[in-house]
């Protein structure tokens, strides 16, 4: 065995070691920063709304039968005219989704004929009871059409011809 | 008749409406088939398994070449023609899957789509649509339309059951067709012409046809769903039970579809010798009870005068101590079965004979007395062919309906005669002719009948008598329809169909009753002088009225009383209200609070059809087989669990099996021991009535100024059982009322929506007035069995009774109403006036 090239191989090594240690550390402080995701990073999802407020789940169930896993639950209601919940007849009346089951393939994002539901960067999903990972429309829904995660929003908008915007979205620059 | 597909292989079926029986040689596709000339060429295609998509043809329908869809390529004829209008003929060569086809298909969804909305995710109908499924196999991939849509009315109110969707109607008329065809209620239109083309109705008003339901069903997109469906639910999501409806004695065919363990519809499920594919609306809707709160949930035991809710063992004991007590002296009454199930009908006879000792047992908790006929049992298939339909006290569109679409068909497509005897004039959808015959007297009439058609000619009664004997010799097939509440009524048609069947005419006897499964009880043996299969006892029991007067003097110490609500229906309501209050102990096993249970001393809760399985058998003898839907809910048992739970209490275990297929084994045991006993004995026995002609009092009317005759009158929607308590039903729900004839009204002082007093032996009732001449002079026709208004009150045994009739003033109106209710009625008014 020739020592100079057990050495070789030794200095070879530590080269590697060396160079790393004074490159940028990809190490993070996770639950004190993010962690950045790409935009299309497929977690946990969100019920989202028009600029309007109203839902834009029409409680079709497409996504629940699209869904591989049978994560989803949607009960369908017929909108009172007075106070409708979401344009047209129908709303979602209960929707949840079993985060437990589901395997994030994006497949009732794809089927959502009016883009109700869409799945965000967020994955943070640890809990300490099996129940509170059935979420229901409490947590998937979005709170303010404005602060929604896609960025989409303008696009899904314009195909709906005729529907007026808001007066905040009109004074907004 | 599902037959399989096999390339060049000979096969024949059963034509739709075959001009004659001769078979032609047809080649589909590349596969020959037989089948009799004059079959549609969509039929022929379906016998060899290719299906030809359809729009506007209903098997159940005749062809009207609306939409073209079903456009084939037939051999040496140039153009493309329709499947469903075409008939075949020899050496017919026909393409459903060429290219010219396929095009045509395109052409055709697209013109459907044209201004077809895109609501398919909103859409009741998605999942089972035709438009969306043609449109999937044979349709253009996009469409060409860059101009805006044309735009209708959407979520149009059309009738208490159903909503309509203009925009998604593609105009195939098979709902008109229905209601004309079908119903024969031609209330169902196309208004405007054109692309303005719109569904609505002839009157301008609802449409409350009792058979709306049927055309969710053939509408082939959603542009007719229902209500008490709307949103509730997509097709992939249901799971499919099939069942046996137990509204009415004819016992349609259906599924009953659940989602979550709860029931969200009920859709045909076509048995063509039963329902013929249809089933009517208050069948359809009538389960939303229960979920209501007035369903029973838990036993209930009466403890010092109030009802407090207990388990189920603590009620089976509060009834075992008094029921052994009374069985141990033979004071002791069951009563009940008509609206069980086979298996528990059986049971409960066994529970009275085997575990109380006592023959006491009766299932007739109205005034119905047979529910079978001694000979010449019909088939509801006999009416398609009859030629004449002799029909007496029964009202069949009310009690019946599926029935009575046969009898309409019978009478409109194939000019059957329909002849009615009885009281009032009925209202029938077909034309039909009406004797008037006093209810007691119809027996009478029956032996003239008789006597004239077995003399011939030369002996003839009244002119309508041989009016009638005459329509009887001419006719070549006889049906006769009646309710059996008149025995000896029922002994003398019988003679009649003796006579006629001695002179080869083909003869049938329906009876239409009005509990669902009074034949399945009575085939059991819930009849004091007869055990299971019409076997008769050595000593008979007390009848219902005997019991009930036992009852009311006493003699009585215990009763137990199972799905049964004499206290509404049996017709001497003074008698009921005495009995059931006198008796020392009375146990009641319902599934809602009735009267009859609400004055019980231990009430069981018991679960529904759709909670358990069995049999029923309908008004022709046919025993069909139903399967539980759903869980009953904790706290419920079964009406066998409870009569077997009772009988292990009185110390005979095992007696009474808890689980249905056993019970229907023992009863499969007892029929086959007593039939293999009998032989070839045709006439089967009859059930024990009691002789209530001295009680008669219909034609005994007092002719002082305000006294009238009382006859209670059927109505689909009304009465007291499970539909009083279901919100599906309730928009449908008749008022109580009264029609009283012109001439009683002048004489009142009454017109047509006051309200009106009646009363009599047992008291009085407030009914609305409605003037009418299918009333006779001096008789009111009472809706029957109204729990806000028993018409028993009115009542002897009989089933008649009369009453003094009073106008209510308003103010004592308006005492009786909220002053909100007033306000609706006159909002209705200005509605109907809009609508006009
Ligand atoms: S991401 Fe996939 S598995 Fe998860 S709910 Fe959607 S369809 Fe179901
Ligand atoms: S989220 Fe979309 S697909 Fe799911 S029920 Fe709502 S509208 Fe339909
Ligand atoms: S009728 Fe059929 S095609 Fe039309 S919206 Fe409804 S499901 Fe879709
Ligand atoms: S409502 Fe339905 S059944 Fe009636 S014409 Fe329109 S599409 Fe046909
Ligand atoms: S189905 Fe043949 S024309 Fe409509």
């Amino acid at each position: 065995m020739n020592p100079f090239k057990v050495m070789l191989g030794l200095m070879l090594g530590m080269r590697t070691t060396l160079k790393y240690l004074f490159t940028k550390k990809s190490t993070i402080d996770y639950p004190n920063k993010p962690f950045p995701h790409a935009e299309r990073f497929r977690g946990v999802h969100e019920l989202r709304k028009y600029e309007d407020g109203l839902e834009r789940c029409i409680g079709c169930e497409l996504c629940a039968v699209a869904c591989p896993a049978n994560a989803i639950t949607v009960i369908g209601a017929e909108n009172d005219p007075a106070h409708p919940t979401s344009p047209g007849e129908r709303y979602g009346y209960r929707y949840e989704i079993d985060m437990l089951r589901c395997i994030f393939c994006g497949w009732c994002e794809e089927a959502c004929p009016t883009d109700a539901i869409v799945l965000t960067p967020r994955f943070d999903l640890a809990d300490f009871t099996r129940e509170r990972l059935v979420y229901g429309k409490d947590k998937l829904l979005v709170k303010d059409p404005f602060t929604q995660h896609l960025a989409n929003t303008e696009s899904a908008a314009e195909t709906e011809p005729g529907r007026p915007l808001p007066p905040q979205a009109q004074a907004a620059p | 008749m599902p037959i399989p597909k096999g390339p060049g292989v000979q096969r024949s079926v059963s034509p739709l409406q075959p001009s004659s029986h001769r078979l032609v040689n047809v080649i589909i596709d590349g596969n020959a088939v037989s089948v009799p000339e004059g079959t549609l060429v969509v039929e022929a295609a379906k016998a060899l398994g290719t299906s030809v998509p359809v729009y506007c043809y209903h098997p159940k329908m005749d062809p009207v070449g609306l939409c073209r869809i079903c456009l084939v390529e037939i051999e040496k004829m140039p153009k493309l023609q329709i499947a469903c209008s075409t008939r075949v003929s020899e050496g017919m060569v026909v393409h459903t899957m060429s290219e010219r086809v396929a095009e045509a298909r395109r052409g055709v969804l697209e013109f459907l789509l044209l201004n077809h909305p895109l609501d398919c995710p909103i859409c009741d109908k998605g999942g089972e649509c035709d438009l969306q499924d043609f449109t999937m196999s044979y349709g253009p991939g996009a469409s060409r339309l860059n101009e805006p849509k044309l735009h209708k009315p959407k979520a149009v109110d059309l009738g208490p059951t159903i909503v309509l969707d203009e925009e998604r109607c593609i105009l195939c008329r098979r709902c008109t067709r229905f209601d004309a065809e079908i119903a024969q209620e031609r209330n169902l239109v196309v208004v405007e012409r054109g692309h303005r083309s719109l569904i609505g109705t002839e009157n301008g008003g609802a449409y409350t046809s009792y058979f709306s339901g049927n055309t969710t069903e053939i509408c082939p997109v959603g542009a007719l769903t229902s209500k008490p469906y709307r949103f509730r639910s997509r097709p992939w999501d249901l799971g499919h039970t099939d069942s046996i409806c137990n509204q009415c004695p004819v016992g349609c065919n259906f599924r009953i579809d659940t989602r979550f363990g709860r029931i969200m519809r009920t859709f045909t499920r076509e048995n063509t010798s039963v329902d013929d594919g249809w089933i009517c609306d208050r069948g359809r809707y009538t389960f939303n009870y229960l979920y209501q709160p007035s369903r029973l949930r838990q036993p209930l035991v009466r403890r010092g005068g109030e009802f407090v809710a207990a388990s189920f063992d603590e009620a089976i004991a509060a009834s075992a101590g008094p029921l052994a007590a009374a069985a141990q002296t033979g004071r002791v009454g069951v009563i009940g079965g008509g609206r069980l199930s086979d298996e528990e009908a059986f049971s409960l006879q066994r529970f009275a004979r085997q575990v109380l000792h006592t023959n006491n047992i009766d299932h007739r908790a109205g005034a119905q007395r047979l529910a079978s006929p001694a000979r010449y049992q019909a088939r509801l298939e006999d009416l398609d062919d009859a030629s004449l339909i002799l029909i007496f006290g029964a009202l069949t569109p009310e009690q019946a309906p599926i029935l009575d679409l046969r009898l309409r068909r019978a009478v409109a497509r194939r000019h059957a005669k329909l002849l009615f005897v009885g009281p009032y004039r009925p209202w029938f959808a077909v034309p039909c002719n009406y004797i008037e015959y006093t209810p007691g007297a119809i027996g009478d009439l029956m032996n003239q009948l008789s006597d004239v058609v077995h003399h011939g000619r030369e002996e003839k009664g009244d002119g309508f008598v041989s009016e009638i004997a005459n329509e009887l010799v001419g006719a070549e097939k006889i049906i006769a329809i009646h309710n059996g509440r008149d025995a000896d009524a029922a002994g003398a048609l019988d003679r009649l169909m003796d006579t006629l069947h001695q002179y080869d005419h083909p003869v049938g006897i329906l009876v239409v009753g009005s509990q669902a499964n009074s034949r399945g009880a009575e085939a059991a043996g819930c009849i004091p002088n007869l055990s299971p299969a019409y076997i008769p006892v050595d000593d008979p029991g007390m009848t219902t009225h005997q019991m009930l007067t036992a009852a009311a003097e006493g003699k009585l110490d215990a009763l137990f009383i199972a799905g049964a609500n004499p206290a509404l229906t049996y017709p001497d309501g003074l008698l009921v209200r005495r009995a059931l209050d006198s008796v020392p102990f009375l146990a009641v096993a319902e599934q809602l609070m009735t009267e009859t249970a609400a004055v019980a001393d231990v009430v069981f809760a018991a679960s529904s059809f759709a909670e358990k399985s069995g049999h029923l058998t309908n008004l022709e003898g046919r025993r069909q087989a139903f399967k539980a839907a759903v869980e009953p809910p904790v706290g419920v048992f079964s009406d066998l669990q409870i009569f077997s739970a009772l009988a292990s209490a009185l110390g005979r275990e095992g007696v009474i099996a808890a689980d249905a297929d056993a019970a229907f084994a023992q009863l499969r045991a007892a029929e086959d021991l007593i039939r293999r006993a009998r032989g070839g004995q045709t006439s089967l026995p009859r059930p024990q009535t009691d002789d209530v002609s001295d009680l008669h009092s219909g034609d005994a009317v007092d002719a002082t100024h305000h006294t009238l005759a009382i006859i209670p009158v059927p109505r689909l929607y009304g009465g007291g059982g499970a539909a009083a308590y279901d919100p599906g039903v309730a928009p449908m729900r008749p008022e109580p009322f009264a029609v009283i004839h012109p001439d009683d009204a002048v004489r009142l002082g009454l017109d047509s929506g006051d309200r009106v007093q009646l009363s009599g032996r047992g008291g009085s009732i407030e009914v609305e007035a409605k003037i009418a001449d299918q009333a006779p002079p001096g008789v009111a026709l009472v809706l029957a069995d109204m729990p806000q208004a028993p018409v028993n009150r009115l009542l002897d045994a009989s089933g008649f009774g009369s009453a003094t009739a009073q106008k209510l003033r308003a103010e004592e109106r308006l005492r009786g109403e909220l002053g909100s209710s007033s306000v609706a009625v006159g909002d209705g008014y200005a509605a109907a006036g809009a609508g006009v």
